[in-house]
């Protein structure tokens, strides 16, 4: 994708963005537990262009993998605004619901446990197909073989077979044929390529960007791997503890992030080339509990520029240029680009 | 490290030719398929390769941690000139903990759930080193503090489930390096950690390492790790090592091709977004039923007839002595040599 059409994209937090073709406004997710309430996601809004892919970066238990789901109504949010093409999915009914998914589709971390057993293959991609009645017979088969054609799987060997017959990798194209299979314009993709090897992880990443463009996908890509998300995403953003911390074009968040947490994360992670600086451990201590949130800004008991104002007061995303967001006190000095 | 490289010349690890193979009813499976490596004492040696390429199945069979039932195990693996194949298992475990030790990937299932984890710790100390109940716990909570646990009276009474996943690791690290060992074996240490995470727990090793003298070998997936961390480097693949060279002569001259496909497949956040990765093709082979020839071959972009024909054997790169390969066309190489062997084609 051309860098003018990253720029394009839709700032994620400004409100009444109106082109937006999946809008997300001030979700909030929260389980009970035991009399103790998790606040797992706290007020996250940003917006999707048609033909864009955000990602959506963060470590384990910061909410980023309950965001997608409840983007999908997978999980019921709390409060908060999901609007796909317009279209409220918050307080859409069952059955109202269950069509508009058909336009929202996610694909899960572990291919193998996302794939029935039991069923073969090609019966696994037409089951959208089965329940809608939206195909049959000759049809139904025309389509299966052209989506497991269009994953890069044969399919007259694929559809008579079981997914214990497949690799991860092939299973997760599997999974992707069958998230296809309905013509979606929203797909999720929620650590897909994180229990694949290296060499089958850029297979399947080189397929999503096909894919994307073929079929003229918009992606909220979910994974905690910086460099995976640099690559498939026009739009970063990094959330911690249940709140976005800077959202931002994929080029700016990592040339010059803004956010001290971001600037953190980014300089743990490590290229696989032996002249990049050696970086040591930027962060100490480990993320608190979600049970107990600290008080403002949630990464202040980390944060190397915390000051009196973040316990007090709760850092909104600011736009500090266009297009790049941070909520920050005190943001990191833009570095000279 | 690579920074100020603390190689001394006393050699603490050889294993040559060695071969694991595990009888399966589809035949015999040759998980580590003679590999040679040898080690210095605070040395630090990554092994790389993709999920069954036979790094861990490598590390264990150093440990000589594998089930004795449908294994064997062949070759040789001298520590300090001691024999460690065929060694009994009073030998082995005199060696556990003292002088060879290991952290595994996983530090939930690897730490027992029904004990305090400072016991664990002194469980270590008192059979190895015959510490007393009160002297090893002082030490345990000593180690927790080596290893960077805040504060360490009250985690010793903690349980494994009460700790999380990266203080689960520190504590598994404690234990490991309980009773000194000379060399410490670490298995994807830091993978399922977060990145964050990972760092201190990378630093805590280099750490430890530099203070001990501690000879290390660091088996994982990822390039990343190896890359600024290890001094040398083993890419594994479907059993054999296929390259080994000093770190940066690796990165800097890749001659095997599936090291430099393993290079280009990797996403780098220096890359621009959307950068085209450059997949391998296919998947790594069945270890039953290994194709002839070089086992790269049906995946390798550059494949000849005789890479299908004949295994290569793992040669030095001229010049370089410390540069080895297996490969009949290495990359790199060819250029240099091409017009000199066949000045037609140009």
């Amino acid at each position: 994708m051309s860098p003018d059409v990253a720029t394009e994209a839709m700032p994620a937090a400004a409100p009444g963005a109106s082109d937006a073709l999946l809008s997300v406004r001030d979700l909030h997710v929260s389980f009970t537990r035991g009399g103790h309430t998790v606040y797992a996601v706290s007020g996250v809004s940003f917006d999707l262009a048609e033909g864009e892919t955000l990602g959506l970066v963060g470590e384990s238990g910061c909410g980023k993998s309950t965001t997608g789901r409840a983007v999908a109504q997978v999980i019921k949010p709390t409060s908060g605004s999901v609007t796909l093409g317009g279209v409220e999915l918050t307080t859409c009914r069952a059955g109202a619901l269950r069509r508009e998914r058909t336009r929202l589709q996610m694909i899960f971390q572990d291919p193998i446990s996302s794939l029935n057993p039991r069923r073969r293959v090609g019966d696994i991609v037409a089951e959208p197909l089965d329940i809608w009645h939206s195909a049959k017979g000759a049809e139904r088969t025309r389509i299966v073989n052209e989506m497991l054609e269009a994953v890069g799987l044969d399919p007259k060997i694929a559809a008579p077979s079981y997914p214990r017959n497949f690799s991860g990798g092939q299973c997760q194209r599997i999974s992707i044929a069958r998230a296809l299979v309905m013509r979606p314009k929203v797909l999720i993709c929620d650590e897909m390529v994180s229990a694949l090897d290296v060499s089958v992880q850029a297979q399947i990443l080189n397929l999503v960007e096909d894919l994307k463009t073929s079929y003229g996908l918009t992606v909220l890509f979910i994974a905690h791997d910086l460099a995976v998300v640099k690559n498939v995403s026009d739009r970063v953003a990094v959330m911690y503890l249940g709140r976005l911390c800077e959202v931002g074009t994929a080029e700016t968040l990592y040339r010059s992030p803004r956010h001290h947490y971001t600037s953190a994360l980014l300089a743990s992670a490590i290229d696989p080339d032996p002249n990049a600086t050696q970086q040591h451990a930027p962060l100490q201590g480990e993320p608190p509990s979600p049970l107990a949130p600290p008080s403002g800004c949630r990464f202040r008991t980390r944060c190397p520029a915390a000051q009196e104002r973040c316990a007090k007061e709760t850092p909104e995303l600011q736009e500090t240029e266009p297009g790049h967001y941070v909520a920050c006190h005190f943001p990191v000095t833009a570095r000279a680009a | 490290m690579t920074e100020a490289p603390a190689i001394e010349d006393r050699m603490l690890l050889e294993v040559t030719d060695l071969r694991t193979v595990f009888s399966t009813p589809r035949g015999p499976l040759f998980a580590v398929d003679g590999v040679s490596l040898s080690l210095h004492q605070g040395e630090t040696l990554g092994v790389v390769g993709e999920s069954g390429s036979g790094k861990t199945v490598l590390s264990r069979s150093i440990m000589g941690l594998l089930p004795g039932r449908n294994t064997t195990l062949e070759g040789s693996v001298r520590f300090d000139g001691q024999e460690l194949v065929g060694a009994s298992e009073a030998t082995l475990r005199s060696m556990w903990g003292p002088r060879i030790a290991m952290v595994f990937q996983d530090p939930m299932t690897s730490l027992n759930p029904v004990h305090k984890v400072g016991r664990q710790i002194a469980e270590t100390l008192r059979l190895h080193l015959k510490l007393s109940k009160k002297v090893a716990n002082k030490s345990a909570i000593t180690l927790l503090t080596q290893v960077g646990i805040p504060s360490p009276e009250l985690r010793a009474k903690a349980y494994p489930v009460q700790l999380s996943g990266g203080m689960r690791q520190r504590v598994m690290i404690a234990i490991a390096l309980a009773c000194g060992p000379e060399l410490l074996l670490a298995d994807e240490p830091t993978t399922g950690l977060d990145v964050t995470i990972q760092a201190q727990i990378l630093d805590l090793l280099a750490e430890m390492q530099r203070m001990r003298r501690m000879a290390m070998i660091f088996v994982t997936h990822d390039l990343g790790i190896v890359a600024t961390r290890t001094d040398r480097i083993i890419v594994m693949y479907a059993g054999k090592v296929v390259e080994t060279a000093p770190t940066r002569r690796l990165f800097a001259n890749v001659r095997m091709p599936y090291t430099e496909a393993l290079l280009h497949s990797t996403p780098r956040m220096a890359d621009p977004s959307h950068t085209r990765l450059q997949a391998i093709e296919g998947r790594p082979p069945d270890l039953v039923h290994r194709p002839s020839g070089c086992s790269f071959s049906p995946r390798c972009p550059y494949a000849m007839d005789r890479c299908r024909e004949e295994s290569p054997p793992l040669v030095a790169d001229p010049g370089e002595p410390d540069h080895l390969y297996a490969c009949w066309y290495p990359r790199g190489v060819s250029k240099v040599s091409l017009p000199a062997r066949e000045p037609s084609v140009a």
